[in-house]
């Protein structure tokens, strides 16, 4: 039991501040990284995904301090949308909007759209295109890349 | 900063009301900007072949991530990816949500890594500044947002869905021919550049690069190349201004040897 109280603790704790917080964001790209620091080279501390929400407790240079189950982070602005929730259905960190709102942010050209498109357009290149995005570059190989290249970033980037 | 501000906004208005009004194309989400991107580079990819190359294109995707990390929009609805493309062609697009091409004739006027950094942070402020999306004919845009101002669907109809697909092939056309074909205006180039210069200067990189680069550039549209000669402005009037811009905000940088070192393992001759 005892192993499991530092969990229930972080746990209480992140609910706490998120039911705490008058503002939440909610997460609009597929992937964001919730960062050590409001830098953009800062290492990822963890992952928000579409739909998740997260209490604010902080804002600087164009980046949201964040609560997540492991501690605070920054996701950058541009990654979320405001969204004022009632402090009494936050809920914790991490959590999602409701069903509605996604299939609201869901309408519009989607993957029904693309389809027919493809359909279409049979000389669109949509293999290839697949395979693009499958191209991966994890934070390892960005922090060597600025590493060996003596890159000495200037602010916070905004 | 302005543009963040208006995704932001607008996403955040489009959230809340399935039914919101929308008008023109900064009240694309970033998800409807992803699907146009990637039709875009659909077609870009139906015309040209990648590069048969993991080591260049794995400099080229770390390196272009680097540059994106440091811009207004480190994070794309689906990411940013970059990719060289097997022609000697000297040309370079960058289609909505972070989609970015360069020719191996491009890459291979680079002397330098300021200079493909100057490369590719000019791409990127074309996505980061909505210049594809700014292509596409407002009347597709109203088309379309009239069909999806009604309830909140999880699928369309038929009819609904065929016209819906015809204003995002309208789209497609719109925003390829303005790329590929007529290119963007001067304005929009000399943007891309000022925003480039930040942009390299940001993530660390001397933002001279920018004008080496366009000088090699002139050099090398003296040899008749065609293609990107005819959807740009002269290099010359574009570095003259490059300069006049590094000059006037202080992006004072420095070329580090490593860099030029790295590059010269990856660089295409």
């Amino acid at each position: 039991m005892k192993r499991f109280l530092p969990a229930v603790f972080a746990a209480l704790l992140v609910a706490g501040v998120a039911a705490a917080a008058t503002e939440t964001v909610t997460v609009i790209v597929k992937k964001a990284s919730i960062r050590r620091d409001h830098q953009f080279y800062a290492p990822t501390l963890a992952e928000g995904h579409l739909g998740d929400s997260f209490g604010v407790q902080a804002r600087e240079q164009g980046w949201v301090k964040v609560g997540t189950a492991t501690g605070a982070g920054w996701l950058h602005e541009s990654s979320v949308t405001a969204k004022k929730v009632a402090a009494s259905s936050a809920g914790a960190a991490g959590g999602r909007v409701d069903d509605r709102d996604v299939a609201n942010a869901s309408k519009g050209f989607n993957p029904q759209v693309e389809d027919q498109y493809r359909k279409k357009n049979p000389t669109a290149n949509y293999v290839a295109v697949d395979r693009m995005e499958k191209l991966e570059t994890g934070d390892a190989a960005v922090e060597s890349f600025v590493r060996d290249g003596n890159i000495q970033p200037r602010g916070a980037g905004k | 900063m302005k543009t963040l501000g208006t995704v932001v906004e607008h996403q955040d208005a489009i959230v809340k009301s399935g039914a919101a009004l929308r008008k023109g194309f900064a009240d694309l989400t970033p998800r409807e900007e992803y699907y146009l991107g990637r039709a875009v580079a659909a077609r870009i990819l139906g015309q040209y072949k990648p590069l048969d190359d993991d080591g260049r294109t794995g400099y080229l995707n770390t390196f272009g991530q680097v540059l994106a990390r440091a811009s207004s929009r480190p994070e794309t609805f689906g990411g940013w990816h970059f990719l060289l493309l097997d022609t000697g062609e000297v040309n370079a697009f960058a289609a909505p949500g972070g989609f970015v091409f360069v020719t191996r004739g491009l890459y291979a006027t680079c002397a330098t890594e300021e200079q493909l950094a100057a490369v590719l942070a000019h791409e990127i402020s074309h996505v980061t500044l909505r210049h594809g999306l700014g292509a596409i004919k407002n009347e597709r845009l109203t088309e379309a947002f009239t069909i999806l101002g009604t309830e909140a669907v999880k699928e369309y109809s038929p009819a609904q869905l065929s016209q819906l697909t015809a204003a995002f092939e309208g789209s497609i056309n719109d925003i390829a021919n303005k790329m590929i074909v007529s290119g963007y205006s001067q304005g929009q180039e000399f943007a891309a550049d000022a925003e480039a210069a930040h942009l390299a200067w940001r993530a660390g990189y001397n933002p001279a690069g920018l004008t080496e680069f366009l000088a090699a550039l002139a050099e090398r549209g003296k040899q008749g190349d065609k293609g990107f000669f005819s959807t740009h402005p002269a290099p010359g009037e574009r570095r003259a201004k490059a300069e006049s811009a590094i000059k006037s905000d202080k992006l004072a940088g420095e070329t580090e040897p490593a860099r030029t070192q790295r590059f010269a393992k990856y660089a295409l001759r």
